[in-house]
């Protein structure tokens, strides 16, 4: 009986998400209501325009690698232009599928203890985050890159045997490649390997260096289209990070510095967390991901999604505080970024300050989340130190009625 | 001792010159008159036609011709420093420009205003003498790759724009193209054979580069007629007067240079000036007679009678159907005697587009008047006179209808931009190809700027015959060249065949996304927006590629995002107080580890240093 129910959830689950709604919308994401979400969710780098720009110019038998709108990686696009057109959608639904069945696989024990071992909220929270599935109806680079993280991340915790420290390998390479700002991760998933470390480093490198190799013969201007105009944010749309607005109003002189700077400050704290979270490697990940996504010149709401959902799955909510204000100040921004947007660009009304205003909202919400993180982790840390189990039903009132805590410097 | 050196260095040159002078004297005068004969090239002529409803296009052609020089010889001109040559009226100033950026042929392209080509058909000379509003300008360049040729044309854009005074050195690499399908373009306008042979490991470049919108006026055209010996004093270009020529509908001024070699690389420039405007007649003539808008006096006034008309009501006829005026009324001046330069060809006057029975033209010679059937006139007195155009019309509406069909435009385009925000739109372009009986094919020839980020894959097709299917309307585009903008680097340059089918109208469709640009590129007048140039269309000729039709479409004004300029200082500070407090937030919590309040007082009250020290007693200790 319970596995017709579930065969059955499964179904209408399927059915609503992959077929019903979008052909509700219709697939053209620039035709339905999505286009007013559109600077949320794409940026040039990783829109579905694009990609369709870069198949029709990989086919083109003229000098196609001439010029600079091609910004999508060349691996990505020759994969898309082997499927038919009106199969895309479905690929884009196979990789959320995947990370969907992944993502409820990855173990983690302190987890478990959090939020039962029944998977059904992690279920429904991973298929009601609309943030997600709009990502996906906008068919965006990041479903797959969201994919690969996860089954990377499931692949390297299973580090005992080397198949699976190989698929970890590939996975995470295909992440670095098509953004290159996951770069720094790379680090902190030596967190996750026991031994074996430099069979992970040998096979990331390798992979990464024959994709890189196999892109250039492909396409070799995309080292020019892809990494370095995204370095030095050379497409300048208005998006929900700092940088747009930052550079465009810059001074000439300036502006070169502080593009070394600002990607400086994207990186500042790989080190940092590797060093500090070596025993928490799942969250180190995800706060260090949280941290790059906030600052690099071309972030999404979509990733904002991935985060939020492995915030509820991954870390101690309990201890978390200000929770609320947190909700309001993502729901605060999230409705009216778009609004403003839409004032500034085509009603006229009001002008970039407002879009800009709602940007620092955004991160000041996504840097309050990170230090809720960095606060659950540091309380499990104080755990393990006094060997407190924590049990299941415990409520969040008996932790503080317990002891009461303070936070002092790391000796 | 310096001195006197100099001076016997003068002495000796100057004797030097003088025995050329005396040696060369006597031989000179004899062939003096065959000379200018023969080399003295310079021809002039003036079409005046008459358009549907009042207008009159006046059409200047002016045309030169260098003397031979052995091009080789020529290239090497600053070490030769004695050698000379015949001045023959052929502006000096050509040379150094087309040598300094080796240029072998340049098409310069002026214009202003809009053509009614419902109205008045196609452009004169086959819309080749037409350009969009703005400048347009092609060269051909020798160059040994493609970064030199851009180089070149760098040096002659700008000696272009000190020269005729317009701002045609913005024209540089984010707007240059390079057309891909040359023929379709210059056949007839280059001729190939006759251009000089190339350097080692040089070849030709064909560059093209237009500016939307640069307004043109008086101080574009003096140059021009400062190109000509008569220098616009004397003859058919006395008439031309920038008061008037800017005062019309339409204004276009073209200058035509190529070099022409033949086989024992003897060549010689050819010079071919255009200078095309319209008028409206009845507005010009009435503004000569009242310069300021009063109302029309009763005895002028021509009424309508089909509508009710009384002593006190009367509807005007839209315009007079009878009227007569000399074309200095309309030009201002009168032709000021005629170019003696060419002693074989004299300037020639042709009035064209009337119906014979219900015009008359004459040409008025001092006081007195000539006519001719054929409306042609030469200008031939031997003692200098004033010379001027006398035209007459007793129903204006009679025009030559065979020549009106002739020149009916084979296709009518129009382009515009659509969408209503301001990060996203699209460019439409529709063609209509009126011809009942044939398909019309042509070439589409697009450029677009870098911050029109165009998505060629979004192109759309549509047609007013709805029976065409999708893969027919696509199979309609034949050719594609594409080349895809570069930021600040290169323009987007699209080119494509396509067919029109008979009777039918053909819509494309492109979306585009305009980025932001840093504050310092935005024009003061940010929220005016970008000009925008236009389009090419050639109407291929199956037959004659020479007789290629060209039409451009008028420009567009592209109105991009703004960013608030006042910001800047308030940007950079809070974006960067923003950064600081969140790296400070996070790295005082990755500092920190928790412990409980007990242990916390003693760790807080010990200082750092005294717990490193206690740290190593303790050491020492066990």
């Amino acid at each position: 009986m319970a596995v017709l129910f579930s065969l059955f959830t499964l179904i209408v689950v399927v059915s609503t998400r992959y077929f019903l709604i979008p052909s509700l919308l219709g697939l053209d994401s620039n035709a339905n209501l999505l286009q007013y979400l559109d600077v949320l969710f794409n940026t040039p780098y990783t829109s579905y325009k694009t990609l369709k720009e870069c198949i029709i110019m990989l086919n083109y038998n003229g000098n196609s690698n001439l010029g600079s709108n091609l910004n999508q990686a060349p691996l990505y696009v020759s994969f898309f232009n082997v499927i038919p057109e009106r199969l895309h959608f479905y690929i884009f639904c196979l990789f959320d599928i995947g990370s969907f069945y992944y993502i409820i696989q990855i173990t983690n024990n302190r987890n478990e203890k959090e939020l039962g071992p029944n998977s059904s909220i992690k279920l429904i929270l991973y298929l009601l985050n609309p943030l997600i599935y709009i990502n996906l109806l906008m068919k965006t680079t990041f479903v797959i890159i969201q994919f690969c993280i996860i089954m990377a991340i499931y692949h390297i915790q299973q580090s005992k045997s080397t198949k699976s420290i190989n698929i970890a390998a590939l996975m995470f390479a295909v992440v670095t490649y098509l953004d290159i700002y996951n770069l720094g991760l790379v680090l902190v998933l030596f967190n996750f390997i026991k031994d074996n470390k430099s069979l992970f480093l040998a096979s990331y490198g390798s992979v990464f260096t024959i994709f890189m190799a196999v892109s250039f013969k492909l396409q070799p201007t995309f080292i020019m289209n892809n990494i370095v105009s995204k370095i030095l944010f050379k497409e300048q749309y208005p998006n929900i990070g700092l940088w747009w607005y930052f550079f465009i109003e810059m001074f000439q002189e300036y502006r070169d510095f502080f593009k070394f700077v600002f990607n400086c400050y994207c990186y500042i704290f790989v080190l940092p967390i590797f060093i500090r979270f070596k025993n928490y490697s799942l969250q180190a990940f995800v706060i260090l991901f949280t941290w790059i996504t906030a600052f690099k010149p071309y972030p999404t709401i979509g990733e904002l999604g991935f985060i939020l959902l492995v915030f509820v799955y991954w870390f101690d909510l309990r201890i978390i505080e200000h929770k609320l204000i947190m909700c309001l100040l993502i729901i605060h921004s999230i409705i009216l970024l778009p609004v403003f947007y839409h004032l500034w660009i085509t009603i006229g009304s009001g002008n970039s300050n407002f879009f800009y205003a709602l940007t620092l909202v955004y991160v000041v919400s996504v840097v309050l989340i990170l230090l809720g993180m960095i606060k659950s982790v540091l309380y499990w840390e104080y755990e393990d130190d006094h060997q407190i189990v924590s049990t299941e039903n415990k409520s969040e009132t008996e932790i503080n009625k317990q002891e009461k805590l303070n936070l002092v410097s790391v000796q | 001792m310096r001195g006197s050196f100099l001076f016997s260095v003068l002495a000796f040159l100057l004797c030097l010159f003088s025995y050329f002078d005396f040696s060369s004297a006597v031989a000179n005068l004899v062939t003096n008159v065959e000379n200018l004969r023969s080399s003295s090239n310079f021809e002039e002529s003036l079409e005046l036609k008459i358009l549907p409803t009042d207008y009159l296009l006046s059409s200047f052609n002016f045309k030169l011709q260098s003397d031979a020089f052995d091009f080789n010889s020529s290239r090497n001109l600053i070490i030769d420093s004695f050698s000379y040559r015949n001045h023959n009226g052929f502006s000096k100033k050509i040379e150094p420009l087309l040598n300094s950026a080796n240029v072998k042929n340049l098409f310069l392209k002026f214009a202003r205003g809009h053509w009614d080509y419902s109205k008045w058909g196609k452009t004169p000379k086959n819309g080749w003498s037409s350009a969009g509003s703005g400048v347009e300008i092609w060269a051909l360049i020798e160059a040994n790759n493609k970064s030199d040729a851009i180089d070149n044309w760098g040096i002659l854009v700008s000696q272009l724009s000190g020269m005729f005074c317009s701002s045609v050195n913005f024209i540089n690499a984010e707007k240059i193209t390079f057309p891909h399908n040359v023929s379709s373009y210059m056949d007839g306008k280059i001729n190939v054979k006759a251009l000089p042979k190339l350097q080692d490991g040089n070849s030709y470049f064909l560059l093209r580069g237009s500016l939307a919108n640069e307004p043109i006026c008086t101080e574009n055209l003096s140059p021009i007629l400062r190109f000509l010996p008569t220098n616009g004093k004397v003859g058919l270009s006395s008439l031309l007067d920038g008061h008037k020529i800017f005062d019309s509908y339409w204004s276009y001024m073209s200058i035509d240079l190529s070099t022409i070699c033949d086989d024992f690389s003897m060549c010689h420039y050819d010079m071919e000036i255009d200078i095309h405007f319209v008028v409206n007649i009845q507005k010009s003539l009435a503004r000569n007679r009242r310069p300021s808008p009063r109302a029309t006096p009763v005895e002028e006034l021509q009424c309508d009678t089909s509508k009710k008309f009384t002593e006190w009501e009367c509807f005007p006829l839209p315009t007079k159907k009878e009227y007569s005026f000399l074309i200095s009324d309309i030009f201002g001046s009168t032709i000021n005697d005629r170019s003696r330069l060419n002693l074989v060809r004299n300037s020639k006057i042709k009035v064209l587009g009337i119906d014979n029975e219900y015009w008359n033209t004459a040409v008025k010679i001092g006081e007195e008047m000539f006519a001719t059937d054929n409306h042609e006139y030469e200008l031939n007195e031997q003692q200098p006179c004033q010379y001027d155009i006398y035209i007459f019309t007793n129903d204006n509406s009679k025009l030559d209808t065979r020549l009106i069909e002739s020149n009916k435009p084979p296709l009518y385009v129009s382009r515009t931009l659509t969408g209503n925000s301001q990060d996203k739109g699209g460019i439409r372009v529709i063609f209509t190809n009126p011809s009942k009986t044939q398909d019309a094919i042509i070439k589409y020839y697009e450029t677009l700027p870098w911050f029109m980020r165009v998505y060629v894959s979004s192109l759309k097709i549509s047609s007013s015959d709805i029976s065409l299917s999708n893969e027919d309307l696509e199979s309609l585009i034949n050719d594609k060249y594409v080349s895809l903008s570069d930021i600040r680097g290169k323009p987007l340059h699209l080119e494509y065949t396509i067919t029109v089918p008979k009777s039918s109208t053909l819509t494309i469709h492109f979306d585009v996304e305009k980025p932001l640009l840093n504050y310092e590129e935005y024009p003061p007048d940010s929220n005016h927006g970008f000009e925008i140039e236009s389009a090419l269309v050639v109407v291929l000729d199956r037959f004659y590629p020479n007789k290629n039709y060209f039409i451009r479409t008028p420009t567009l004004l592209l109105s991009l995002a703004t960013p608030d300029f006042s910001m800047p200082y308030n940007v950079i500070t809070i974006t960067s107080t923003l950064m600081a407090f969140c790296f400070g937030l996070i790295f005082n919590l990755l500092t920190k580890r928790i412990v409980s309040v007990e242990d916390s007082k003693h760790l807080i009250t010990e200082k750092p240093l005294i717990r490193i020290v206690k740290k190593i007693k303790k050491k020492f200790k066990s």
